[in-house]
């Protein structure tokens, strides 16, 4: 009967400790919102073109990890939707084709002699990426312009171009040479 | 492989041999006699010469001269831009034609920004004087402080003329550093410039050394040198003993190997030290510079020279007089071609550079840049190899780990192939792939003949923009929560205005005397009065209607 007792009685005092250090922990280390969408929120491009059907990336995040679909974001792309499919282990889609084509990436450019100052696409850069003034010429700062359109439709004299970005000497690309056609080659080989 | 010295070096109190070695490297044929032999001579000046504006890592400079004007020899034609640039100087004087883009031997095939100067006709390349003495005077140099001589370094636009063109001035800003080695080994076949110059220049480029090393307050100069200098590594230790500089200068040889002359394999040679990942060779006291490099310095600080031309090795079958020649930057291959009448024809393409980490290109009007070196004009042999780029005509790889034991970085070159091929990033990242130099020996024993150097560019590019695009995304990111939080911190605001001024009309009208100026007593009693009298019109209606009534009644 004693063993029993002092059995039970080391059980049940360790279940408390366990319990007290636990209770500890989750008050100590209380994480502030759901990480999952941080790191979702990572992985997505940030153009905040709002193509997925959110107002901006961070709410697509909340929904990728309130059990929205994945393949929702061309900019992305590919590579994007296969990042999240790693990060949150679940099957690579394609891309929903209802939310737009995966494009090259495309900066705004205001055609300024035509533009009427109205604001209206300061007004609708979700990256504040336009400057100006009420009736004054508008510009788009380049660097920081993510080429998402927003500012596009707002436009009421339809001065707003989306080019693709050139490839300039600086960040141009070596080619794979598993993408290479076969008839390019560098005749390295020459000694020996 | 035996990494003995095999060639017969007398060895003393400055000749020593090389204390340390590296994992692999190579042996290839080294054709340095086919250019070696000729004394260095000029060549006739161009016609016209396209200077690009970007002869350096980091930025590109930015001209200060326009179209129509006239430029003397040595003049200051695009100045260095930000940090990490270079200044450019024409090497012959002529008028400004044109300043546009247009190629300049980029292995894209791209076009970048140039200068194009039409060269005057009477002037002699030969005659030094007219290469200019542009550069401010300085006193002795050995009584000079180290910023001066760095800012002289920095005014003739000096970069690294190994190949690396990092510009010299920021190089040499290195802070404690014990030891400068210069770098002699020149170790990638059919290059000869260094050698050349030091048998026949040596006290020039001991005193850019001695410069270089009183710039950056070392206190002791090795020459790294391979052995198969024999010529080279005599005439610099007779130099030498000649000279007895102040601070102690000494001669490493090292075994014929390639790549004994990538930075981080001499250190290991001269030091038996690696230089840790990411770092520089500062990190153990060290700074590495070419030789040519250090005979720019001595012409920038004690002749006055801008740098404006470079010993190029002119070499390969199809020269008439293969040799080291001084070009003037800016000199287009076509023009050189001409020189030594090599029809295009015959010469389908030219190496710029060595022929394992050179470039080679087809389109000839690229000029002589800073990182020009060398340039190889071969006959194509049908027997010849090509090295294909496209992956559908090499074979797969056999998994034989021959690149492993070539590889000098100790890398896994096979893991990297197979990391680059299926676009994994990550895992290419970790097998330590920004290590790599880009050497070629991986892929010189390759028995699958695999382009593995291509493979490596490919995934060093595509992480490099991957990073980019992070970098671009984390910032779109920082500005979107900024305007989601002032476009909350407005509303917040205005609804707080709207809130007070609620407040503040309820206030006010809480606290307003019943009737401060009397008017809406005044319009009370008025009221009340109309009120009376309607009511005491009505009184006495009722009552006279009564009796009309009853009156009626």
């Amino acid at each position: 009967m004693q063993e029993l007792l002092i059995a039970t009685l080391t059980l049940v005092g360790f279940a408390f400790v366990c319990g007290g250090l636990l209770g500890f922990a989750s008050i100590k280390f209380k994480v502030e919102g759901n990480p999952i969408v941080d790191q979702i929120n990572e992985v997505l491009p940030q153009t905040q073109c709002g193509q997925c059907g959110y107002p901006g990336c961070k709410p697509y995040a909340q929904a990728i990890a309130e059990g929205e679909a994945i393949n929702r974001c061309p900019p992305g792309g590919e590579a994007g939707i296969k990042a999240l499919a790693e990060l949150l282990d679940v099957e690579i889609l394609a891309l929903d084709e209802s939310c737009g084509e995966e494009s090259l990436p495309r900066v705004a450019v205001i055609r300024e002699d035509e533009c009427i100052g109205c604001t209206k696409c300061i007004q609708a850069c979700p990256v504040d990426a336009i400057v100006g003034a009420a009736k004054q010429m508008h510009t788009v700062i380049e660097s920081e312009c993510t080429g998402c359109d927003l500012c596009v439709p707002p436009c009421p004299v339809d001065c707003i171009d989306m080019p693709e970005i050139e490839v300039t000497i600086d960040d141009w690309q070596w080619p794979s040479p598993a993408k290479t056609p076969a008839n390019e080659t560098i005749p390295v080989k020459v000694i020996s | 492989m035996s990494d003995q010295l095999t060639h017969n070096i007398q060895f003393n109190e400055i000749v020593k041999p090389a204390p340390g070695q590296f994992h692999g490297g190579i042996h290839p044929a080294e054709f340095k006699s086919v250019s070696n032999t000729q004394t260095i001579s000029t060549i006739d000046s161009p016609r016209e010469l396209v200077i690009p504006l970007k002869q350096s890592a980091g930025l590109t400079a930015t001209p200060i001269v326009s179209v129509g004007d006239k430029v003397v020899a040595g003049q200051l034609i695009a100045k260095k831009q930000g940090a990490i640039s270079a200044n450019l100087h024409t090497p012959l004087a002529g008028e400004i034609t044109l300043i546009s883009p247009k190629y300049a031997g980029h292995p894209s095939g791209m076009m970048s920004p140039t200068v194009t100067i039409q060269v005057d006709d009477d002037q002699d390349l030969s005659n030094q004087k007219s290469q200019g003495e542009n550069l401010p005077k300085l006193a002795d140099w050995t009584l000079c402080e180290p910023e001066e001589l760095i800012s002289q370094i920095a005014l003739a636009g000096i970069v690294g003329l190994g190949g690396a063109t990092f510009p010299t001035n920021v190089k040499l800003k290195a802070q404690s550093i014990e030891t400068l080695i210069v770098n002699a080994m020149e170790c990638e076949p059919y290059i000869t410039c260094d050698d050349r110059l030091l048998r026949e220049q040596p006290e020039r480029v001991l005193q850019g050394a001695l410069i270089a090393a009183r710039a950056t307050a070392a206190n002791n100069i090795i020459f790294a040198i391979e052995d198969n200098k024999a010529e080279a590594i005599a005439s610099l230790s007779t130099c030498i003993k000649k000279f007895s500089p102040a601070i102690p200068v000494s001669i490493v040889v090292a075994p014929t190997k390639y790549p004994s002359g990538g930075e981080k394999q001499t250190i290991e040679l001269i030091t038996g030290q690696q230089v840790p990942a990411g770092q520089l060779p500062s990190a153990l006291g060290l700074v590495i510079q070419n030789v040519a490099t250090l005979h720019a310095i001595y012409e920038a600080i004690v002749n006055r020279k801008p740098l404006t031309r470079r010993l190029v090795t002119i070499t390969g079958n199809l020269v008439t007089k293969p040799g080291n020649y001084w070009v003037p930057f800016g000199t287009p291959i076509e023009y050189i071609m001409q020189i030594f009448s090599i029809s295009q024809s015959d010469c389908k393409r030219v190496i710029i550079g060595g022929p394992l980490m050179g470039n080679s290109i087809t389109n000839f009007s690229a000029p002589v840049t800073k990182a020009t070196n060398c340039l190889i004009f071969n006959r194509p042999d049908p027997k010849e190899k090509l090295w294909l780029t496209s992956a559908t005509k090499h074979d797969p790889c056999i998994r034989c780990g021959e690149c492993e034991t070539a590889c000098p970085v100790e890398l896994l070159p096979q893991q990297l192939l197979w990391f680059s091929q299926s676009d994994q990033w990550e895992n290419l990242e970790n097998q330590g792939l920004f290590d790599c130099i880009e050497c070629g020996a991986c892929a010189y024993v390759c028995p699958s003949e695999i382009p593995l150097v291509q493979y490596y560019r490919y995934g060093k590019s595509a992480i490099n923009k991957i990073k980019q695009n992070q970098i671009n995304a984390e910032r779109a990111k920082q500005r979107f929560d900024f305007r989601e939080m002032r476009i909350a911190r407005t509303k917040a605001e205005r609804a707080l205005k709207h809130q007070k001024a609620a407040e503040a009309r309820q206030k006010a009208a809480e606290n307003k005397p019943a009737d401060p100026t009397g008017k809406q007593t005044a319009i009370n009693d008025a009221l009340a009065r109309v009120k009376a009298k309607k009511a005491a019109l009505n009184e006495p209606a009722e009552h006279s209607s009564n009796p009309t009534n009853n009156k009626v009644d």
